[in-house]
């Protein structure tokens, strides 16, 4: 008995039901979970929260200076900015070039997070209903976080960046180098696929290349935070900082205009 | 009522929890495995063939939690479910600890059949680092959680086994 019930798991394996009555299931299982996730999510919210107030409340005089100094610093860039952003308009006009619209957003909350250690996973509290659908950019204001991969009526499973199976396409800001960046199983970030005589430096901004029409080009992922050469491997081994603490996500914005995706190509 | 009735009961009140409740007693990314640890009882209670059976169920509701296609841990739990009933009872005995040290063992098992098949499927990782940050502390919070759920599974299926003496 113990055979033939190892033996139809083996099938299962391969079978590759992707579309059929497994997937299907999924998506009901997701539909039928998200309300529970979100009602412990409701429960439990209230103690998290007291419990990082705690944790925050000797730091905040120092946060609050810091806060001052960025808060300057951040208006002194906004005006060089906005004179860059006439600049550029205006030289794009010269140039016939079509200005890039911003790409349409819907809000979302995270209920839930990952049930196993083995995927790294959220689930949000909008769905098909918002007009969200599979392979979305889902952003936070410091950068990416990952894509939808399976949507139900009013709730969305999102595929975190550093999930072993993730993946996306990046280019450093300063040098313009292409790579990708993928996820692994102990949850850390790589930067692969960059070509042997790249230029890299450790704290190199990282921002997504808009190569596979999934991410809109330009969105920060994170900034390099090591590089070492391994005797056996023509590669280098590049450890990504992420922007977004996958950890800490509450709210998280959905890029539902795919057109939008696709101009910035 | 029957004992099937009854694991089918305690599988789908495991599901829920790991759906619902595991994810908010995560440490870091570190979660225990109540469907395993209810598949290991099961087959530690009952034998081989009903912890195979279980660890199909089991690991069934389980892949329909993730994002990818069916069948790795249905695989796994199957594995794993025929492997507990090989364990004996008696070695189990009355200790609180010996079924929390099994569950232990039997995560260790499940996670490096996971991380075998995962391998065969071309993916790449450093297992030094997936077995002290993943495998060893998801094996000990499993064992933990273990400790607490195996004595009360135990009296519900001991007394389905009292009643199979009297028929």
């Amino acid at each position: 008995m113990a055979i033939i019930v190892a033996a139809l798991s083996v099938a299962l394996v391969y079978s590759g039901d992707r579309e059929g009555v497994v997937s299907q299931s999924q998506h009901l299982l997701l539909a039928a979970t998200a309300p529970l996730q979100k009602a412990v999510n409701v429960v439990i919210s209230p103690f998290k929260r007291v419990s990082q107030y705690t944790l925050v409340i000797g730091n905040l005089t120092n946060e609050n200076r810091r806060l001052k100094h960025d808060n300057i610093v951040l208006r002194q860039e906004v005006d060089h900015l906005k004179r860059y952003e006439a600049e550029n308009r205006r030289l794009q006009r010269l140039a016939g070039f079509r200005r890039e619209s911003q790409p349409k957003t819907v809000g979302a909350r995270v209920i839930s997070r990952s049930p196993t250690s083995w995927q790294s996973i959220v689930t949000i509290d909008v769905g098909s209903s918002a007009g969200v659908g599979e392979n979305m950019a889902v952003i936070t204001d410091k950068g990416l976080v990952g894509r939808t991969v399976r949507v139900a009526g009013s709730a969305a499973l999102v595929q975190l960046l550093d999930d072993r199976r993730s993946g996306v396409g990046v280019e450093i800001a300063r040098s313009g180098a292409t790579g990708i960046i993928e996820g692994s199983m102990e949850g850390r970030l790589k930067l692969r696929f960059l070509a042997a005589d790249a230029d890299v430096k450790v704290g190199d901004k990282l921002l997504t290349s808009g190569v596979g029409g999934v991410y809109p080009r330009g969105i920060a992922v994170g900034a390099v935070a090591g590089i070492a050469k391994t005797a056996y491997s023509l590669e280098k081994n590049i450890d990504v900082r992420p922007a977004v603490d996958y950890a800490r996500l509450s709210e998280v914005l959905v890029i539902n205009d795919s057109e939008a995706a696709r101009s910035k190509l | 009522m029957n004992v099937n009735v009854r694991f089918a009961l305690v599988l789908a009140v495991a599901f829920i929890c790991q759906a619902a409740v595991v994810p908010f007693i995560s440490i870091g990314p570190i979660k225990p495995d109540i469907i395993l640890i209810i598949v290991a009882s099961f087959g530690f209670l009952d034998g081989a063939a009903p912890g195979a059976v279980g660890g199909f169920l089991g690991g069934l509701l389980q892949d329909l939690l993730t994002i990818r296609g069916i069948g790795l841990e249905v695989l796994i739990k199957t594995i794993v479910g025929g492997f507990s009933g090989r364990v004996e009872r008696t070695i189990l005995g009355n200790s609180p600890i010996m079924p929390m040290l099994a569950i232990g063992g039997v995560s260790i098992v499940s996670q490096i059949l996971y991380i075998g098949l995962a391998f065969l499927t071309g993916e790449r990782m450093e297992l030094l680092t997936v077995m002290r940050e993943v495998v060893l502390p998801s094996a000990l919070y499993t064992a933990t959680v273990g400790f607490f759920i195996f004595p009360q599974l135990s009296k519900i299926l001991s007394a389905e086994r009292q009643d199979k003496v009297f028929r």
